[in-house]
């Protein structure tokens, strides 16, 4: 059997198992929510939008309703899978995965979470193809990488799919722009990637036709928007806000302010936060075009970039990094280990193991149990302990971002270059400083 | 094109320290004190200021509401409890105002006012005046009040720590009571100060000590003030977070440059042995 069907047929295998038992009920309730919304003909962000402005009317508080926050082109993503299961199940179909306590019918819940998972895993597929049809031991790396299938098959969420349409964006770049702008336009249902788009603008600005190729496909994927940006501007922009307003948080070097006073404060910083990240963004977008870095390269210091210094970034990010650093013989793999840790003290574990512990009562007693028994023993310390592994991520990723710069000998001096270039063969056999 | 900027050890330096000082910088973010009313999305609102700290409505159990801190100590402050007013504890018309009551607290211009629908329609305001903070119950109609002032423990309430007297613990029913509680080995004293005359005041004790007070009204608004005898007003002290947090950053700073210091000077020696 090929390398890469073996790869792609464990990597598929694994998650299949997985996938049915485990779920981050807000997460998937946010997909299930906007896939019900979106098949009943409602109007997903408007939802957003009114929860939102109801939240804030009785608060007082700048507060968001964290629900689908996303590009339409989700919808058109997950709707279908969705649609599947209330064709099997068209009865006895109800979910509430957004209640306190959510309520889970059985077996339904497994069949739902295997059919709402379905893209994120087949996504994942198509990368282990894509990978191990260039190097089959990154392709296996990815297959059974414990944070890559903690996201897609037990968390189930959908960054794999952001990850597969850059990888992809970036490999057909030089010879199909269209369908490059395409795939980029597709990455952007997590808005994130837009950090990428001035590297794709100026990659492509050298040849008008090529740019005109990439805002072509770029404008296909993103017809979706136009649409919505049309028909229902309000709700969708309210909506968008969410992205780009809320108050810092997850697993970055700003996870200090989180202990402080409260969301006013948090706000306040964020601006701050945002300051420092787009100044971060511009500066290293110019050095990047300005040293004239490889794609690849400059891709995956922007985003990991985008994981140190944005105001929110969460352990689901950097699976939409992975797949295009892992073509980068620079991306240090142990990055991986810190968000798969982080959800521990986060979530914690035991949360995604709900469609189990929900079966019975006794199952749920011990839920009950086991989750106290763990906010007994690491609850006092668990900030400090997300702190201490925010930092771990921040502090080797930046070091990650210089080692994405190639280092170059330094320019001798011309007193050396003369010497040099009088002594042919000493310059044609000197060694390149090239490093891994 | 070679590459100039960040490959140059100078600069790569450059940005590794200005990064370290950033990071350790936002560790202090937790100290920075802001005057007045906050709130979190899991419906927690906190008050702070020089001297007092006020959390409505605690992340995890939800019952404090409010809980009343005061700061004390320098130049680390430390919260002292003062005293918790429970939903759970508390009635309205033989309600209970935790499991029959919806609440939702809303941040107005003089502080935090909360919201209970059912009936009657009633509101908690909180307002922190430079004599206490003002706990006011209005309601439309009037209304039997039953409202349970928690503290583990009070060392007397009234001058009497009520030690073997007979059950229940009567208070002769007045507007201002005193009470006594120790803290860290010291004695604290503070006052409840009501708007009207309560029906009946009565001390609960369990088997360690004083631990509730509660007051019965009838009516249709009462505000208690709260407020600590000797409460200072230093504006010279810091907050009480965590020093952990900058501990912390400064760690992982010096660490990270210490690392990138060695690995630098490893791969010159390296390129330099090998060629």
């Amino acid at each position: 059997m090929r390398s890469w069907l073996k790869y792609v047929l464990i990597g598929l295998g694994i998650r299949l198992i997985l996938a049915p038992f485990f779920m981050h009920a807000w997460d998937i309730g946010t997909v299930w929510e906007a896939s019900r919304q979106f098949l009943n003909g409602e109007d997903v962000y408007r939802y957003v939008a009114e929860r939102t402005y109801l939240l804030r009317q009785s608060t007082s508080l700048p507060l968001y309703y964290h629900g689908f926050a996303y590009l339409p082109q989700t919808l058109f993503i997950f709707a279908p899978f969705y649609r599947l299961y209330t064709l099997i199940f068209p009865v006895e179909n109800s979910l509430d995965l957004r209640a306190l306590e959510p309520a889970l019918p059985y077996p339904q819940i497994y069949v739902f979470l295997l059919l709402i998972k379905m893209p994120i895993i087949l996504g994942d597929v198509a990368v282990i193809y894509l990978l191990s049809k260039r190097e089959p031991e990154i392709g296996l790396f990815y297959a059974l990488n414990p944070y890559v299938l903690f996201i897609t098959a037990v968390w189930g969420n959908f960054d794999p799919l952001v990850g597969l349409f850059l990888l992809a964006s970036y490999l057909c770049f030089n010879e199909r722009r269209v369908l490059s702008g395409f795939l980029y336009g597709l990455s952007l249902i997590k808005i994130y990637p837009i950090v990428l788009f001035p590297l794709f603008m100026a990659r492509s600005l050298s040849n008008r036709r090529e740019l005109t190729k990439f805002m072509l496909g770029l404008s296909m994927a993103s017809l979706p928007v136009i649409y919505y940006l049309i028909v229902a501007p309000y709700g969708f922009l309210e909506a968008m806000l969410f992205q780009g307003a809320r108050q810092v948080y997850g697993m970055n070097m700003y996870h200090a302010v989180l202990s402080a006073q409260g969301i006013l404060f948090q706000t306040a910083i964020t601006r701050i936060a945002t300051i420092i990240f787009a100044s971060v963004l511009l500066f290293l977008t110019y050095m990047v075009l300005r040293e004239r870095l490889p794609m690849l390269n400059s891709m995956v210091m922007l985003m990991l970039a985008y994981m140190i210094f944005a105001p929110v970034t969460n352990e689901q990010h950097l699976a939409a990094l992975m797949p295009l650093a892992l073509l980068s013989q620079r991306f240090d793999r142990k990055l991986c280990i810190f968000p798969l840790l982080f959800a521990a003290f986060n979530a914690t574990y035991i949360y995604f193991a709900t469609p189990i512990f929900w079966i019975d009562v006794t199952l749920r007693n011990l839920y009950v149990a086991l989750h106290g028994a763990w906010v007994e023993a690491i609850g006092a310390y668990s900030s400090y302990v997300r702190y201490f592994i925010s930092l771990s991520f921040a502090f080797l990723a930046f070091r990650n971002v210089h080692n994405h710069f190639q280092l170059q000998m330094p320019a001798l001096d011309k007193r050396f270059q003369a010497i040099r270039t009088a002594l042919p063969t000493a310059a044609s056999g000197s060694p390149s400083y090239k490093t891994g | 094109m070679p590459n100039k900027s960040l490959a140059r050890p100078k600069m790569r330096t450059f940005a590794d320290v200005l990064f370290v000082v950033l990071v350790v910088s936002l560790s202090f973010a937790p100290f920075i004190q802001v005057r007045g009313w906050d709130g979190y999305d899991s419906g927690t609102f906190v008050y702070q200021d020089e001297t007092c700290y006020i959390r409505y409505s605690d992340e995890t159990i939800g019952v404090d509401k409010p809980h009343i801190f005061s700061r004390e100590g320098w130049p680390i402050k430390s919260l002292v409890d003062i005293v918790e007013l429970s939903d759970r504890q508390s009635f309205v018309n033989g309600l209970n105002l935790y499991e029959d009551f919806e609440s939702r607290g809303r941040l107005t211009d003089d502080g935090l006012t909360i919201f209970y629908s059912g009936s009657p329609q009633f509101t908690k305001s909180i307002t922190v005046t430079d004599e206490g903070v003002v706990v006011r119950y209005e309601s439309d109609q009037p209304m039997e009040l039953r409202l349970t002032l928690w503290r583990w423990y009070f060392s007397s309430v009234e001058g009497n720590d009520y030690r073997g007297a007979p059950l229940p613990l009567k208070v002769e029913p007045k507007e201002t009571l005193n009470f006594q509680f120790m803290d860290e080995g010291r004695t604290h004293g503070g006052v409840i100060r009501l708007s009207d005359q309560p029906l009946s005041v009565e001390v609960c004790r369990d088997l360690n000590g004083l631990n509730k007070i509660i007051i019965d009204y009838v009516g249709s608004h009462l505000s208690i003030k709260i407020a600590l005898d000797d409460a200072s007003r230093s504006p010279l002290k810091i907050a009480d977070r965590d020093l952990l947090y900058p501990l912390l950053s400064m760690v992982f700073g010096l660490a990270y440059l210490w690392v990138r210091k060695y690995e630098v000077l490893v791969k010159i020696r390296l390129n330099r042995t090998r060629h």
